[in-house]
Parts: structure tokens; C-alpha cells; sequence
């Protein structure tokens, strides 16, 4: 008799396509070849595959249709298949498995699009973080901030793409009616999504303050921030990006000392 | 806004003895909005299990003025693999913020060596499975601190090598661990006409105590080749067939908490409602003969 742990693995290898048709008399046909009674689940496993990432990515249905959509999706299960009982949780490799799949082609830009909209669904399942007063950070500007970090606030997401990234984004959302062309050599785009109280916002951000809110993200402090956006250290545009990157309100609070200390 | 930890434990209570609806997020708006009468609501708590965001925010203000049932799909009981850990962590955070009167999952199985189907497999009814079950049900329950609902499932294949009746089975997990049965109706008939199994001899073997909850759905009608086969869809409103056996399974167990459950081609809540409605008929009958 067929052990629970080796029938398992056999009709769960048959419903992901690992296997095929072969003996397997621990199940009854009755009517239905045993082939046939898998079969079943297998298209059961591909449908609710689908319908998730479908329900995921409305952006990339919408640029490449449904049907294309699915075979993609198909794929992508094959070759990474769910992890978890949640189907809410399928699409985290998409943006990987695109990127890698159509690198070089005409839609390259897809994998970005899907990199944006799985950010967006994870951040619209986290909290926000509401920033601390920084009013406390003018106590100590006399003093040498060249330590100072910021902490960003953990749901904040920044994808950068050489593609008009947010416009195709904002453009193929869900509430549109239709596509609306879009020139792809309008060049890169920079795109924050933040959550918000009651909302997740995406929005585009100049350069720098991508640059910016990246080098706080990892850690850097204020001095290495500066330089990893301009050549010289606190000029005007460092500036003027620390300035806009304090008024989206992702910078939550900061730390003087220096870590270890 | 978040209801509060602490705030959970004042509203536990039960589940009333009526008719409730699945609860979809498309009827979320329209519910907070308009408040129907109706009984209960219950939600797949894999859709719940977020911090934040606007599904987890209206289950919670729904929980201030409807009786809640948690009904999950993807705990994978009768895996061989170990429990998943997170994913039970993640139902015991959503039971601990939103109180809900059940919680209940399936008979069955859906991943193996750590890649999942999301699907309802079927297990063997053997003393291996049975074994198995006990030891998973009562792990599951000692994380939870409570007990829960196990339903059984649909399914379009048997095993050979079966020889434990499914409500024999049903039952004696129920025995070894306290867990409840939640019976789905709409599964027993799917099963009487795609393997012959007698939904009403099942219906027969339960002990009526351990029955907490009822479901009624429907399924849509297959065929292939020349075989017809029933297709457990929640897509299409409660055939006539169904509603017999409900008023069966009624007369055997009592009234008991029944659920419209709707999956798929969601139609209006008002749909939803009515055939809460005709379920709530069949239990108020229930109620009048007991009384």
C-alpha cells in the first residue's frame, strides 16, 4: 500500500505537471480514467494560479492581455511554484521571472510594471508609519550631523526603471477604460510608493531624491548621502533633494551616533 | 481603525443560529453602508491576514455589528509536511484581532515538500491519515488555545486503498481532539453523484453534537467524455437537490449556523441575502419542531 507521504508527492508532482500518466492504482477510475481524475486538479491548480496573479498584476493584464497574461503565469508557476498557503502571496518573484524572460525584447518594461505593482500590493497590506516630530533635529544643528541617519519608513518602496515607468503605470490602471500609447523613449523614471494613512500613494521623483532616499535606506549617513548624490557635498541640489525628500514625509526619524555607539 | 488587542476578547460570543453570507469584497462598501439583517459572516482568513489595507479594515468594522466566522483554505492539515509555522502565527493574529465565534479549515491536503497547489486535495481514510489528522488537529489547536471546525470536502477522485468511511472518520477526529465538523452540504451531494457515496447515510453517521456549522453552495455540471462530473464551483446559486439534503441534514442535527457560500461570479448581495433567507426558513422550521 502506498504510503500517505509517497501519494503526495506523486499527485502533487501530477498537479504541478512534474508527471504525467503512469500506474497509479491507489486511485479508482469509475467511469474517468485516473489520467483524467488528475487532470482535474491540475487545471484546478493553473485556474486558481491564474485568477491570483491575475487579481495582483491588473497593470500587466491590461498592457499584454489576458491570454498572455496567463501563459506568463503559467510559466512562472512551472517555474516557481507557490510557497504558501496564501495565493496572496504568488507574485513575488513575477518581476524577476519577466525581467528575465523578456530581457532585451519589446517588452522588456514589463518586468519594471510588475516590480511597481508588487509593491504596491505589499505596501498596501503594511501600516503606515507615521513620521516622529523632526522638530527635535533643531536642537542639534550646531552640532557635526555628519552622523546623522534617517530611518525611512519600512513600507516605502523606490523602483527605478529606464522606461516612463509611472506614466505607463498610471495609465493601464484598473479604473481606466482604455491603454493609452505611450512613447517609451520618453525616458527613466523614478517611482516612490508610499503608504499613507488610508492610502497607498505612487508618485515620480526627480533623480536625486531617489538617489537620496536609496542611500538613507542602506544606512548611509548624511555625509555619504550628500556625496552619493552630487559631486560636491551639501550643495544646493543635495539641498533641495533633502528638502523634497522631508516633505513626502517617508523620513521617520533619525539617529545622531553613530551605530555601534 | 485597528481594533485594539485587547478590545477582541469582549465581543467573542457566538455565532447565531441563522442563516449568514460569505463575505466578498465586493459587498464590503455595501455592507457597512446599509447594515442588511443577516445572521453572520464569514471570511477566508487568508484575505485577512495583512497589517493594514482596506479589506482588513472593513472586516474589522464589520466585526462591530456582525458575529464572525474565520474559514480558511490554506493551513494544509493532512500535509505530511510540517505545519507551516507563519502561516499559523498569521491565523492566530487575525483570530486574536478580530474574535471570531468560528474558525474553522478543510479535510484535506494541498502541498508537499514545501510547494503548494492551493487547492482541496482528498486524503486516503486510513488509520495512517487518521493517525495523522489527530496529531495535526490537536497541534493546531494547542497554538490556536482553541478549538475548531474541520469541513469535509468535494472531490473527483477516491483512493483504493480507503477503508474508513469519510463520516466514520470525521467523526472519530472529532472524538480524539474536540474539534467540531462544519458539514457542507453542497460536498456531500458533489460526492454522492460523482462517486456514489450516500450523502444521507453520512448524514446519518455524525454525531449531531459535533456539528457546529453548515454550509450550502453550488457546483457546477461537467462532462467529460461521455461522464458527467459535478465541479464544487461555489459560482451558481444552491440547486434544489442541496436544499433537500439540507432539510435532511436539518432534521437530523438540529438547527445549526448555516452559510450561503458563494466563490466565484459573485452575483449582488442581494442574491446573497435571499438565499440566506430560504435557509433561514428551513431553520426557523427546525427551531419550531424543537420547541
Amino acid at each position: 500500500m502506498i504510503s500517505l507521504r509517497d501519494l503526495q508527492r506523486d499527485f502533487l508532482g501530477y498537479a504541478l505537471g512534474d508527471t504525467d500518466s503512469g500506474e497509479r492504482p491507489w486511485i479508482v477510475a469509475n467511469g474517468l480514467s485516473v489520467d483524467q481524475r488528475l487532470q482535474i486538479y491540475r487545471n484546478n491548480a493553473v485556474v486558481g494560479f491564474e485568477k491570483a496573479m491575475r487579481a495582483t498584476f491588473p497593470a500587466l493584464v491590461r498592457l499584454g492581455g489576458v491570454d498572455w497574461f496567463d501563459q506568463m503565469a503559467r510559466a512562472y508557476q512551472r517555474a516557481n511554484p507557490s510557497r504558501s498557503g496564501d495565493l496572496n502571496d504568488v507574485g513575488g518573484a513575477f518581476a524577476a521571472f519577466l525581467s528575465d524572460h523578456l530581457s532585451g525584447g519589446e517588452y522588456e518594461y514589463f518586468g519594471d510594471v510588475a516590480s511597481l505593482e508588487w509593491s504596491y500590493q505589499q505596501c498596501l497590506g503594511e501600516s503606515a508609519v507615521l513620521p516622529e516630530t523632526l522638530d527635535r533635529l533643531a536642537q542639534h544643528l550646531q552640532e557635526d550631523l555628519s552622523q546623522l541617519r534617517f530611518q525611512v519608513a519600512a513600507p516605502t518602496r523606490a523602483i527605478e526603471s529606464i522606461y516612463p515607468l509611472f506614466e505607463i503605470w498610471s495609465q493601464n490602471g484598473s479604473d481606466r477604460e482604455q491603454s493609452a500609447a505611450i512613447d517609451l523613449r520618453r525616458g527613466a523614471s523614478r517611482v516612490l510608493v508610499i503608504r499613507r494613512i488610508d492610502h497607498v500613494e505612487v508618485r515620480e521623483v526627480p533623480a536625486r531624491v531617489f538617489r537620496l532616499l536609496r542611500a538613507f535606506a542602506a544606512g548611509s549617513t548624511l555625509l555619504e548621502a550628500a556625496t552619493a548624490v552630487t559631486d560636491t557635498s551639501f550643495d544646493a541640489d543635495f539641498r533641495d533633494a533633502l528638502t523634497r525628500l522631508l516633505g513626502l514625509g517617508v523620513l521617520v526619524g533619525f539617529q545622531l551616533t553613530a551605530i555601534g555607539e | 481603525m485597528a481594533m485594539a488587542l485587547h478590545d477582541a476578547t469582549r465581543v467573542q460570543g457566538s455565532i447565531p443560529v441563522s442563516a449568514g453570507i460569505g463575505l466578498r469584497a465586493q459587498h464590503q462598501s455595501e455592507l457597512l453602508h446599509s447594515k442588511p439583517a443577516v445572521g453572520w459572516l464569514e471570511a477566508h482568513s487568508e484575505n485577512y491576514f495583512s497589517d493594514a489595507g482596506p479589506h482588513i479594515e472593513s472586516l474589522l468594522r464589520l466585526r462591530e455589528h456582525y458575529a464572525l466566522s474565520l474559514h480558511g483554505v490554506g493551513l494544509s492539515l493532512g500535509s505530511i509536511d510540517p505545519i507551516d509555522s507563519q502561516h499559523l502565527m498569521k491565523l492566530k493574529r487575525l483570530i486574536g484581532r478580530t474574535a471570531p465565534a468560528l474558525v474553522s479549515e478543510h479535510l484535506s491536503w494541498g502541498s508537499t515538500e514545501g510547494r503548494f497547489v492551493n487547492d482541496l486535495l482528498p486524503l486516503p481514510y486510513t488509520q495512517e491519515s487518521l493517525v495523522h489528522l489527530i496529531s495535526r488537529m490537536n497541534q493546531v489547536q494547542t497554538i490556536l488555545q482553541r478549538t475548531i471546525l474541520i469541513e469535509n470536502i468535494s472531490s473527483y477522485l477516491q483512493y483504493s486503498h480507503s477503508d474508513i468511511d469519510e463520516s466514520a472518520f470525521l467523526s472519530e477526529l472529532s472524538r480524539a481532539t474536540g474539534c467540531g465538523l462544519l458539514i457542507d452540504i453542497n460536498n456531500l451531494y458533489v460526492n454522492e453523484r460523482n462517486h456514489g457515496v450516500d450523502a444521507r447515510r453520512f448524514i446519518d453517521s455524525i454525531p449531531p453534537a459535533a456539528v457546529q456549522e453548515l454550509h450550502l453552495a453550488g457546483h457546477s455540471i461537467d462532462r467529460i467524455d461521455q461522464t458527467e462530473i459535478l465541479i464544487d464551483t461555489h459560482s451558481t446559486p444552491v440547486c434544489g437537490a442541496v436544499w433537500e439534503l439540507y432539510g435532511y441534514a436539518i432534521h437530523r442535527f438540529g438547527a445549526r449556523p448555516t452559510l450561503i457560500e458563494w466563490d466565484s461570479d459573485i452575483p449582488s448581495l442581494d442574491v446573497l441575502l435571499a438565499e440566506a433567507r430560504k435557509a433561514q426558513s428551513f431553520i426557523g422550521v427546525a427551531h419550531d419542531l424543537a420547541a
